[in-house]
């Protein structure tokens, strides 16, 4: 199984710009059977890389911001780059197109919601590890679990796409899952590769993904 | 970007009976879960294999199916297990993994054996629980159920939906019910604005005087208010436009003693209504003010729920009742189809609300009463059910949408600049020149306009002006049909009445000024030869010509157009062609005796042969006369205008023709008296029938009701006509004045020549139509068709079935057109259309416009009215003292006249029509064409005809 993963763009100290990815999202598709294909942070190669490979799925890596939504809080230490933007959305057209499932992480998950016309608040909820409500599939309907993020932005009820349905709340009310009613593609705020902390959540999640089984359906009620 | 790879196929089986958002969701789970969805739709015997019948069928679910985006593909599935179904996917896409899509409700999966070998799986996506059919049906009988009686009230609940039931079966007895729908609305409305109101019964205004009293003043303080009455028999409805609703209005709140008198006056008006339900209400709201328009839309055509909004509305008087009152009205009907933009303001933003408040209310046809004020926003004031139609079936609209498309398309096509003739645009009218709604009717059967075009305009009409000197616009058809009603192509007809002689590009500004006349001024449509077009010089040409200079025409161009008419009017006149044709005519009569017919399409042979007859010898000729008549009666009448004839004289000249129809008289007296033996008379009149161009009316010969009873006639007179010499002469001076080359005497010789020519020919070709229709009708028994059957058919049908010997062949060729033509006229039935079409606009907003009716004689009579409709099933007895309303004043109508009537009103017919013409000749009062005003007329008991003051008032 090939999964095609975007990556995040940074300056170093020489203020130069840099595709990079944190390991943590290798070793842990790896070991769930996958291989990991990088897709850099240009929409010019980006065809040859479907024509040449066949690819299976694609992952919206987390790390960084929006470029229509800056941090106002650490601007100057992340600067926000529109390629990657560009890219990423080329990515979800791709996805649509070949009906192929995408999973969006954190940033990933904000992107997925900006492309289909949604928007972004600042964060409001604490940093680190904190309580979210499942509202998926009926054995975790309305089941609690721990899970961790880092983002400065957030989507709240207000501000998520038309189009998209959320199935995972924070506390505060803000979305932490969100998925697509008829395309394979679906986001959450949370860190499943990270395993810390760890909820059995994470594995169904992500299993659901690879084996396209939209683990992310069946909460939606009236 | 490579080909999409199709790795995994997604199966599911689907009753999706009554689709909806549970179906939705299972297949747009099913899309997401895999590269190809497969729908498979259980056929109706599938699901009764294991439940209840759908209640759509496999067609029905299909098509809703198969037009979803997230189905890549359909296949039925004839079994409850789709294995099958499954094997012929495998096939196709050998590679692919199998998942069949069930739903968690599903507890049988047939086709687990068969994945479980091709390594296939099953994949459940949750059951939408809210809407599963045990829900659905829970909810109608634990929620509604306890409402109603029995089962027919609760499904009536669900077809109507009505607002003041709903209020009675809540059992409550609020003050305010009403009113809290209204503010309910109110709360909702973005469109509409709803005026703040209160509701109370004349029960609680008995008990509770001074506890409503207060709460008036305490709702409304220093307002003027409108006091309303609002019965609650819903039957009433219809007769609320008659006033059957009381309102007073600019009632002020201070006043306490103004609102108890306003009160008890609503109160007074239900016991003189005799309507003395203590459930009657009175509504007070508060007064509307600055209104620019006010009226009442009903939602869909009363009693018929055909598709169109139907607006009664008043925009000149500024006031808020006078639709309900019945007075100011004007009727504008909008297809429920029509964009907004293409309606006018102020009533665009009238549909927007009214669509706003259907939104809320669906399926239910509304009685909505509205107002516009200055401001431009839309208050509305009451909405009450249609009730009146809630037992009446909604016509299909999806097939009258498309007939709608159809006949914009229709007018494009027909619109488009035309090489051959003159005039940028065309408009399509009802009346003009050969007036179809006059001569077929605005409603006529196909075979009735297939006739009238193969006879006379197709081509007859344009052959004869064109041989008299008019300009040539061959090819040209004068009438169509949109939908079922016959239109003038008015480019068509003006085209035809330029003198040929003219330069091109003064017949251009011509036909334009001409087409544009008619359209600011569409009352004149039924007297163009008279006031729009210069068919001929006469007396009033230079009063008249100065239009033209103001219309940017220059003095050499108006110059051109009078030496033309000029030369055009002299040859016409001078023209022997009246003995010519008339001889032509009287020759062809005495054609001997066709052979005895013995099959069905020997008799359509015949009929053809007899209308070919009629088309090449008879309706050339005819239209050639009518064109003198008319010319010889624009002259005499421009004597009239300029003052040198006397009104008078006109009168006593056209009393004075003899035609075949006063002669029809003088002989109908002498059978009343015993002097002609009935079977004299049925020879020279019998063919004759009431709608020349229809054959299910019957014949005179065939319809006994006409010549029963005993009538006390008075003997027809007929006055000699004589002008005074010194008249004669000035008359001649004048024409001769005028460049015009002929004298007093030959204008009067040959008009009179003309009209009793043109009569004579009319019923001499009209013998040769009436015995082919009944040829045709001959033909329809044998094959066992009735005259209704027949009536589908068209001139070229009948063409087809003359050359088909083998009857079964011939049956079924006739069965199938008339089974599509008459369905074609259900539909067409449904369409409401304009007595003239300027724009594509106009057969979706369609509004009329104020007819003048066109007097004869100066007299005036009073007296109970007969409407002629279903005429062969009628008691017809004497008409004396009575004046008869017709529809259209078609020549086979000239019985009515044997029978005395003291008056006649038409909704159509020109001023130079038949009628106009026959009352004239015999001095009965009339209106002929009074368009809709004919509607309300017909609704009175008795009438007022005053000719000379052109006045008709209903009494």
């Amino acid at each position: 199984m090939l999964i095609a993963i975007s990556l995040r763009l940074e300056e170093n100290q020489q203020e130069r710009a840099q595709d990079i990815l944190e390991h943590n999202y290798v070793c842990y598709f790896e070991k769930l059977g996958a291989t990991m294909l990088l897709i850099p942070n240009s929409t010019e190669s980006i065809a040859t890389y479907f024509s040449q490979f066949p690819i299976d799925a694609i992952i919206l890596s987390g790390g960084g911001n929006i470029s229509l939504f800056p941090s106002t809080a650490r601007k100057a230490e992340r600067p926000v780059y529109s390629k990657r933007d560009a890219l990423e959305r080329k990515l979800v057209e791709i996805a649509a197109e070949r009906r192929l499932p995408l999973l969006g992480i954190c940033r990933g998950m904000q992107l997925i919601n900006i492309h289909f016309g949604g928007g972004l608040v600042p964060s409001r909820h604490p940093i680190g590890d904190h309580q979210i409500r499942i509202l998926a599939r009926k054995e975790e309907l309305g089941r609690k679990a721990m899970v961790n993020s880092f983002h400065d932005c957030a989507i709240i009820k207000e501000t998520q796409a038309v189009e998209l349905k959320p199935f995972a709340f924070a506390e505060d009310g803000g979305i932490e899952g969100l998925y697509h009613p008829h395309l394979p593609i679906s986001g959450v705020q949370w860190h499943p590769e990270r395993m810390a902390p760890e909820d059995a959540l994470n594995k169904t999640l992500v299993t659901a993904f690879l084996k396209r089984e939209l683990f992310w359906r069946g909460g939606d009620t009236r | 970007m490579g080909e999409k790879v199709i790795k995994r196929v997604a199966y599911s089986p689907v009753v999706a009976d009554l689709f909806h958002y549970g179906h939705l969701q299972s297949l747009q789970f099913a899309y997401a879960a895999a590269d190809y969805h497969i729908c498979g739709i259980l056929s109706d015997e599938a699901v009764q294999s294991f439940r209840r019948k759908p209640i759509a069928n496999l067609q029905e679910r299909k098509a809703v199916v198969s037009n979803l985006t997230c189905v890549d593909e359909v296949m039925i599935q004839t079994a409850f297990d789709p294995s099958d179904n499954l094997k012929k996917i495998r096939e196709r896409f050998p590679q692919a993994e199998l998942i069949v899509i069930r739903g968690s409700n599903w507890k049988k999966v047939p086709e687990l054996p068969y994945l479980k070998q091709i390594g296939g799986r099953i994949l459940q996506h949750p059951y939408y629980e809210e809407l599963s059919d045990f829900k659905v049906v829970n909810k109608i009988f634990e929620h509604y159920g306890k409402m109603f009686r029995d089962f027919e009230t609760l499904s009536k609940f669900f077809k109507i939906n009505d607002l003041t039931s709903l209020k009675e079966t809540n059992g409550t007895t609020a003050l305010s019910t009403k009113a809290e729908t209204l503010q309910s609305l109110q709360a909702v409305l973005q469109h509409g604005k709803i005026e703040k109101s209160f509701i109370f019964t004349v029960a609680e205004w008995a008990t509770k005087e001074e506890e409503i009293m207060g709460r008036i003043q305490k709702l409304f303080p220093e307002e003027l208010v409108v006091v309303r009455s609002s019965a609650v028999q819903e039957d009433s409805l219809k007769s609320s436009l008659a006033g059957f609703f009381h309102s007073e209005l600019n009632v002020a709140t201070k006043n306490g003693a103004s609102i108890r008198e306003a009160v008890n006056k609503v109160i007074r008006t239900y016991a003189e209504k005799k309507s003395y339900d203590a459930k009657n209400q009175v509504l007070i709201q508060r007064q509307t003010r600055d209104v620019q328009c006010s009226g009442v839309v009903f939602t869909r055509q009363l009693e018929t729920n055909n598709p169109y909004y139907v607006i009664n509305y008043d925009d000149l008087s500024g006031l808020t009742n006078t639709v309900t009152k019945g007075m100011e009205n004007r009727v504008v009907y909008i297809s429920r189809f029509c964009e907004e933009k293409d309606v006018p303001s102020p009533l665009r933003g009238v549909i927007t609300a009214v669509r706003e408040v259907e939104s809320l209310l669906p399926t239910m046809g509304l009685d909505i009463e509205f107002s516009v004020n200055k401001q431009d926003e839309v208050i509305i004031f009451q909405v009450r059910p249609l009730s009146v139609n809630v037992k009446v079936d909604i016509p299909p609209n999806i097939e009258i949408k498309e007939k709608l498309e159809e006949l914009k398309r229709q007018f494009d096509a027909f619109s488009q600049k035309k090489e051959h003739l003159s005039g940028t645009k065309t408009i399509f009218a009802d009346m003009p020149d050969w007036n179809p709604a006059e001569i077929i009717g605005d409603n006529p059967h196909y075979l009735d306009y297939s006739l009238y075009d193969y006879l006379i305009t197709d081509s007859a009409w344009h052959q004869a002006r064109t041989s008299q000197g008019y300009y040539n616009v061959s090819p040209a058809k004068l009438v169509f049909l949109f939908g079922n009603k016959p239109y003038v192509d008015v480019r068509h007809s003006f085209n035809s009445f330029l003198p040929a002689s003219l330069p091109e590009g003064l017949r251009e500004k011509l036909i334009n000024f001409y087409i544009d006349k008619l359209q600011k001024n569409l009352h004149l449509q039924d007297k163009v030869e008279f006031e729009v077009l210069y068919t001929c010089y006469d007396l009033t040409f230079y009063p008249r010509s100065k239009e033209l200079l103001a219309a940017g025409f220059t003095a050499e161009e108006v110059c051109c157009l009078k030496k033309s008419l000029l030369q055009l009017t002299n040859s016409l006149v001078s023209d022997s062609s009246i003995r010519d044709d008339l001889a032509f005519i009287q020759e062809k009569k005495k054609g001997g005796n066709a052979p005895p017919i013995r099959t069905p399409q020997a008799c359509l042979r015949r009929a053809i042969q007899l209308l070919d007859n009629c088309r090449s010898s008879g309706t050339v000729q005819f239209s050639r006369l009518a064109r003198l008549a008319f010319v010889g009666k624009i002259l005499i009448k421009s004597l009239v205008a300029e003052g040198i004839l006397e009104e008078r004289y006109y009168h006593q000249f056209m009393n004075s023709i003899v035609t075949v129809v006063s002669k029809m008289n003088e002989d109908f007296y002498s059978l009343s008296r015993g002097g002609m033996a009935k079977k004299n008379f049925l020879e020279k009149y019998g063919h004759l029938r009431p709608g020349t161009y229809d054959i299910t009316a019957l014949r005179y010969d065939q319809n006994e009701n006409l010549f029963g009873g005993q009538v006390q006639l008075q003997e027809p007179t007929k006055i000699a006509f004589s002008l005074p010499q010194h008249i004669q002469e000035n008359i001649s001076a004048t024409l001769q004045e005028q460049e015009l080359a002929f004298d007093s005497n030959t204008l009067f010789t040959f008009t009179r020549a003309a009209l009793e020519a043109r009569e004579l020919s009319k019923f001499e070709f009209t013998r040769e139509l009436s015995d082919a229709l009944e040829l045709i009708a001959q033909a329809g028994r044998v094959w066992g068709l009735s005259r209704e059957s027949l009536s589908h058919l068209d001139v070229d049908n009948l063409k087809v079935i003359a050359d088909i010997e083998d009857d079964k062949k011939a049956e079924s060729i006739l069965t199938n057109i008339i089974e599509h033509r008459s369905k074609e006229r259900r539909i067409n039935d449904s369409l409401l259309l304009p007595p003239v079409i300027m724009s594509k606009k106009d057969i979706e907003v369609v509004s009329s416009y104020r007819a003048k009716p066109n007097f004869t004689t100066s007299k005036s009579v009073e007296g109970e009215i007969i409407a002629l409709s279903g005429l062969n099933k009628e008691e017809l007895s004497d008409f004396t003292g009575k004046i008869i309303l017709l529809e259209n004043g078609d020549p086979g109508h000239d019985w009515i006249f044997t029978k005395n009537p003291a008056g006649l009103i038409t909704k159509y017919g020109g001023v130079a029509s038949h009628m106009v013409i026959r009352c004239a000749e015999l001095g009965v009062p009339a209106a002929i064409g009074c368009g809709d005003l004919f509607d309300e007329i017909k609704k009175a008991r008795k009438v007022l005809l005053n000719c000379k003051e052109q006045k008709i008032i209903p009494c």
